[in-house]
């Protein structure tokens, strides 16, 4: 090799890689101006006036909720579909292709609550034009019961006895025993089915029909394209039965990247997107032309505890872990006040919250410690307790790679740690915490102490999935905490039977209380859906529950530019 | 020609690394890098830069934190030198064991050719078509995001790699005029192999090597991207630039200082690499 | 040489029969799984799981839903349908390919274009201000891990400077169908990026391989014989440099087809990383296997491929 190594490269390279690098990180420019999204691009773009463009992380399955029950498929299907009810943003059950919501009190549902009565709207028409009826709901139901069919949830519809239509407008439930969140649960997201259309896709196929790809409903918005792996667009329905929409074209574009969602939104290519990290919001406030909504969602960020570990079978250890944790700071600090602090797993917006459980579930460092001492869990030398040998030493998963919880469990180390509970972080990949039993899921298994993750729920307070001692896996069942209580189960047997309100109020008064002194499970913040959405837009009513922010699509309207 | 491998190689050696700048500021890079990030702990204990300081948090670079405080109010200084014990480490040991392997079954290959070699490059094809993904999905289900065994398997998903390169030369060189010489002089296989063929195989090995540091930091960087790799509040380099994405038009101190540590570690091995092939390059 | 080839694939066989019972393994193995969805839904009975997990046919045992998959792929060539779409793989396969092949052949023909060029560059002025400054280039490409590089772009070309679309592929906004400059304005950033990772190791590979060969004493005697130095380095150096780096070219290639998740997934780019990360995170199983199955067919074809070149360029190794 020739000479030459004498003419200072290492410096040269070194200050080239200083300033290429200096450039880089500083192109983002100056973080106090406000950005407007360029000028639309010449593309295409012009054409956007009356349509809207809204970005999603991830894609839906199939285009039909029954078969992907996920947020994201409903929020893609909601504008396409005909449903019994709808939830509205105050979390009132409204009806939707139904005269009205069946209660006690128009007669709808039965004195023994088991009958229940749905008088359909008449006149409506499917997208292809043909004639909804009441054998286009019997159909539906008949999917669903179906055994060879892939239905995501028969939850309510296995509690069904008989239906059967009297008139073309009219459908009857009986069921075979009460079965309280049949109007608000059951069918809620489960979409009405054509059955000139499906009735000779019945079978072990029907979950392969080519309807699910490309589906005819009821609904403000019919199906256009879906070009896989990129977006969905959909069109009015100028015959939908409460007038035709305001917005002519809506699409939702799939970005599976939480910044390259924020960069499109702010180069001009979304109109908005759903579900903004809490972390984005500081430079979604500053983008102009977008209005940020924040609604809180009924999905609580908590900790498991794993009341088989030999460590937590103690409930003073639990309760002391319960009240050693700072829920304000993690609030303030990691989720910038966003996500409000839980107390329970019941939203204070509902009428079932008891806020008997706000007193139980408190930060209270003294009281944690005096529970330590008292289980006879001793600090030792370097500050860890001990009891008869054995080190405090819990192991704490979450989902790696989710930035804001790997934040979380940091302040909880030190929050535990100053009240000489030391924790050690074993984060799993998401896939392998919420696996099934037999594939070798954390959760399902047990192999955890502590485990950090978000539940989410209707607005109905049962909560027989979770703490049920029948719910402990394996082989099913979301009891992770493996949390057996006679007078728990007692209490959520009987809650699922009682109807009237007042009586089960009382037994879910209970069970709030009940889970804020055994601690199975500890909440730490709700939920918040952030949705950065452009200012032209109105009606915009983002959803707390999971019917998803499409819910009210026909009420939408883009002002113009 | 003649192979290089003589004794006191290792002072000739050096006295040609010396000659390349470059490779000798790249090797002050990375020892002060190296000493800083196993020294600190003498300094400041690790639980030190760990404790949340939320009134000091997102502060910018400055006299009191050099390198500014990131989003639990931890100084970033600290926190990138203790990040670099874990990035160095993961860099260095996946590249060694892809070194011994690919080396010693690319060397084994294409000196022996025939039915070894056969069965080396069915071992090598076998291995590639395993997406190593699947592996860690695996292992990390069973325990937890384990930065060993992230790091055994970054080693073990390069050394095919390595090993076809070193086997692709050795298939070219055991040609040549200067080993059949030696055969014929009666050489034995592991005399031809040690002195001949390995040392002239030497420059794409060093590539490799030097490139692959680089590759395994990266690659830690987007497994924990992916919810492998390094945990908190272990954090790597790459953890650290994976978690600055979000805050990258507000806060680049962030990416900034993790960022330019890769790079000028890269950098510095790379140009070591330099050094190295040209000091081991008997024609200079 | 024909009876070469055939020798060398009929030798293909076995080892792809290894590959598949190895990915099938794998797949299956690893967690999750088609219904590790439904364990963490709220509502989701388990009588519902199991009647779903009898209609996946995942009941059976495992040596026999391998031996069903492989006898269905080898007589049939049916690669089977999605558990979660519904669609046959092969057409979702057929979908993506339009995308992937755009995409990744653009940044290959990129990446060795200017990979190979900056790579004889730095050799030929080894030591000197150009062999820094290419040097330099191509660690930066190696450096900064993907997802970073991608961010930094789209926030300077899409968002600060406005020029380019920040992801997706033409066609996504536009009533018509896409024009081919909208076509390209969408591909240029993603495969910029890609490139980025090939382009920096193979100029590292060829600056190295070539460095060595011009070190050589063939070179030395081309150059007493007065040969040009031009002639010189592109008829005896690069050709006989070319050899390694064939090699690593050829071993990375099969990537075209699995496509890049992570520069797919940060510029929305819909081809075949995200449809097979999509199908690893959703378990399923058809599909994944499908695309492991087809890309490893394709390694090993590539492999074969590359030993032809050898041969091509290197006349001293015999067809043995």
């Amino acid at each position: 090799m020739s000479g030459g190594h004498g003419r200072r490269p290492l410096q040269v390279c070194a200050l080239a890689a200083a300033l290429l690098l200096l450039a880089a990180a500083s192109c983002g420019g100056d973080p106090a101006t406000s950005r407007q999204p360029p000028p639309a691009q010449s593309d295409g773009q012009t054409a956007r006036t009356n349509r809207l463009i809204i970005g999603l992380q991830q894609e839906p399955d199939k285009l039909n909720a029954a078969l992907n029950a996920m947020v994201y498929t409903t929020y893609v299907t909601a504008p396409i579909y005909g449903y019994f009810v709808t939830i509205d943003e105050q979390m009132n059950l409204v009806p939707d292709v139904i005269e009205r919501i069946p209660t006690l009190e128009n007669g709808d549902i039965s004195a023994d609550y088991l009958t229940y009565t749905y008088h359909l709207r008449r006149g409506l028409r499917w997208h292809d034009g043909a004639p909804f009826t009441a054998a286009d709901v019997l159909f539906s139901t008949a999917v669903m019961l179906d055994p060879r069919h892939e239905i995501e949830s028969r939850s309510g519809f296995d509690k069904i006895d008989t239906v059967k239509a009297p008139d073309d407008y009219t459908v009857v439930f009986k069921l075979k025993e009460p079965f309280a969140p049949f109007v608000m649960d059951t069918f809620l997201n489960e979409p009405i089915m054509p059955r000139h259309l499906l009735a000779d896709q019945i079978g072990d196929d029907f979950g392969k029909s080519a309807f699910h790809r490309a589906p005819v409903g009821l609904g403000p918005y019919r199906f256009k394209t879906w070009a896989t792996g990129s977006h969905v667009t959909l069109q009015r329905n100028p015959d939908y039965f409460r007038g035709a929409p305001a917005i002519e074209e809506v699409t939702f574009r799939f970005i599976p990247d939480a910044n390259a969602l924020l960069v499109a939104l702010k180069a001009g290519e979304i109109d908005g997107f759903d579900n903004a990290r809490p972390d984005h919001l500081e430079q979604l406030r500053k983008l102009e032309n977008v209005a940020v909504s924040i609604t809180p969602l009924l999905m609580w960020e908590h900790l498991d505890f794993n009341v088989e570990s030999p460590l937590l079978r103690d409930v003073r250890v639990r309760r002391a872990i319960q009240l050693g944790i700072d829920r304000a700071q993690i609030s303030r600090e990691i989720y910038g006040a966003v996500y409000p602090v839980a107390a329970g797993d019941i939203s204070p917006r509902l009428s079932w919250y008891n806020a008997a459980v706000e007193q139980l579930v408190r930060y209270d460092p003294a009281a944690a410690a005096r529970l330590l001492d008292e289980a006879g869990w001793k600090r030792g030398a370097d500050g860890v307790r001990t009891s008869d040998g054995a080190r405090m030493t819990v192991r704490l998963s979450t989902t790696a790679g989710n930035p804001s919880r790997e934040l979380v469990e940091q302040v909880l180390q030190q929050q535990l740690g100053s009240l000489g509970i030391e924790i050690a972080i074993e984060n799993h990949n998401a896939t392998a915490l919420f696996a099934p039993h037999e594939s070798g899921g954390v959760l399902k298994q047990g192999r955890f102490d502590l485990a950090l993750y978000a539940w989410v729920y209707f607005p109905d307070p049962d909560r027989k999935n979770l703490y049920h001692s029948t719910n402990i896996p394996p082989p099913h069942g979301q009891n992770h905490s493996r949390y057996a209580s006679s007078r728990m189960d007692e209490l959520l047997d009987r809650g699922i039977r009682a109807v009237a309100f007042a009586e089960r109020k009382a037994i879910y008064d209970d069970v709030q209380v009940l889970v804020a002194t055994d601690v199975p499970m500890t909440p730490i913040v709700w939920r918040s859906d952030i949705d950065p959405m452009t200012a032209r837009l109105e009606g915009f009513k983002p959803n707390p529950t999971q019917v998803g922010d499409t819910w009210n699509i026909h009420e939408w309207r883009l002002r113009p530019r | 020609m003649t192979a290089p491998a003589r004794p006191g190689m290792a002072a000739t050696l050096w006295r040609r690394f010396r000659r390349h700048w470059a490779a000798v500021g790249g090797l002050v890079v990375i020892v002060v890098l190296g000493c800083a990030s196993v020294g600190v702990s003498l300094f400041v204990p690790e639980a030190e830069t760990l404790a949340l300081r939320f009134a000091e948090k997102l502060e910018p670079p400055g006299a009191r934190h050099w390198f500014g405080t990131n989003e639990l109010g931890q100084d970033v200084f600290l926190r990138c030198l203790y990040g670099g014990r874990v990035s160095l480490r993961v860099g260095i040991e996946a590249t060694v064991v892809a070194l011994l392997a690919g080396v010693l079954l690319g060397a084994l290959a294409g000196a022996a050719g025939g039915v070894v070699d056969g069965l080396v490059m069915k071992l090598v094809d076998v291995m590639l078509a395993i997406p190593i993904f699947f592996v860690l999905l695996l292992l990390a289900s069973y325990f937890g995001a384990n930065l060993h065994l992230v790091t055994l398997v970054i080693g073990l998903s390069s050394w095919p790699d390595v090993c076809r390169l070193v086997r692709a030369d050795f298939l070219s060189l055991r040609e040549k005029e200067f080993v059949e010489a030696a055969w014929a002089l009666g050489a034995t296989p592991a005399r031809v192999v040690w002195r001949h063929l390995l040392p002239n195989a030497a420059s794409p090995i060093i590539v490799a090597a030097t490139l692959g540091v680089a590759r395994a930091i990266i690659v830690e960087s987007a497994l924990s991207y992916l919810g492998f790799g390094s945990q908190p509040p272990n954090a790597s380099w790459g953890y650290m630039l994976r978690n600055a994405q979000s805050h990258i038009t507000e806060y680049p101190w962030l990416a900034f200082f993790p960022g330019a540590l890769i790079f000028a570690t890269v950098l510095a091995f790379n140009f070591v690499g330099d050094g190295l092939r040209d000091a081991l390059d008997p024609r200079t | 040489m024909g009876a070469f080839v055939l020798r060398k694939a009929l030798g293909a066989i076995p080892l792809l029969i290894a590959i598949s019972a190895i990915c099938f393994g794998l797949v299956r193995l690893a967690p999750g799984g088609p219904l590790a969805r439904l364990e963490g839904l709220p509502n989701v009975r388990a009588e519902d799981i199991e009647l779903k997990k009898k209609a996946l046919g995942l009941d059976l045992p495992l040596p026999v839903q391998y031996g069903a998959w492989l006898v269905r792929i080898g007589l049939r060539g049916d690669l089977g349908r999605s558990f979660v779409t519904g669609e046959p793989v092969a057409a979702m396969i057929i979908g993506r390919l339009p995308a992937t092949l755009e995409l990744m052949s653009a940044a290959f023909l990129l990446a060795i274009a200017m990979g190979m060029s900056a790579g004889v560059m730095s050799a030929v002025r080894a030591g000197k201000a150009l062999d820094y400054a290419l040097t330099f280039l191509a660690l930066v490409g190696i450096s900064l891990p993907v997802f970073w590089i991608g961010l930094m772009a789209q926030v300077l070309f899409s968002v600060e400077l406005g020029w380019l679309p920040a992801g997706g592929r033409a066609g996504v906004t536009e009533a018509t169908a896409a024009s081919f400059s909208a076509r390209l304005r969408h591909l240029v950033m993603p495969a910029s990026v890609l490139s980025l990772l090939y382009m920096s190791s193979w100029s590292r590979y060829m600056r190295a391989s070539l460095l060595g060969v011009l070190a050589q004493d063939y070179i030395r005697t081309a150059r007493a014989k007065g040969l040009g130095e031009t002639a010189v380095v592109a008829r005896h150096g690069v050709r006989n440099a070319l050899i390694p780096v064939v090699t690593i070219v050829a071993l990375q290639l099969p990537t075209l087809f699995t496509g890049a998740i992570i520069t797919e997934t940060i510029f929305s780019w819909p081809g075949m990383g995200l449809l097979f990360y999509d199908g690893v995170l959703k378990g399923d199983y058809p599909r994944v296997q499908a695309i492991l199955l087809v890309s490893s067919v394709l390694i090993v074809t590539f492999n074969l491929a590359a030993d032809l070149l050898y041969a091509v360029l290197d006349p001293r190794i015999a067809y043995r």
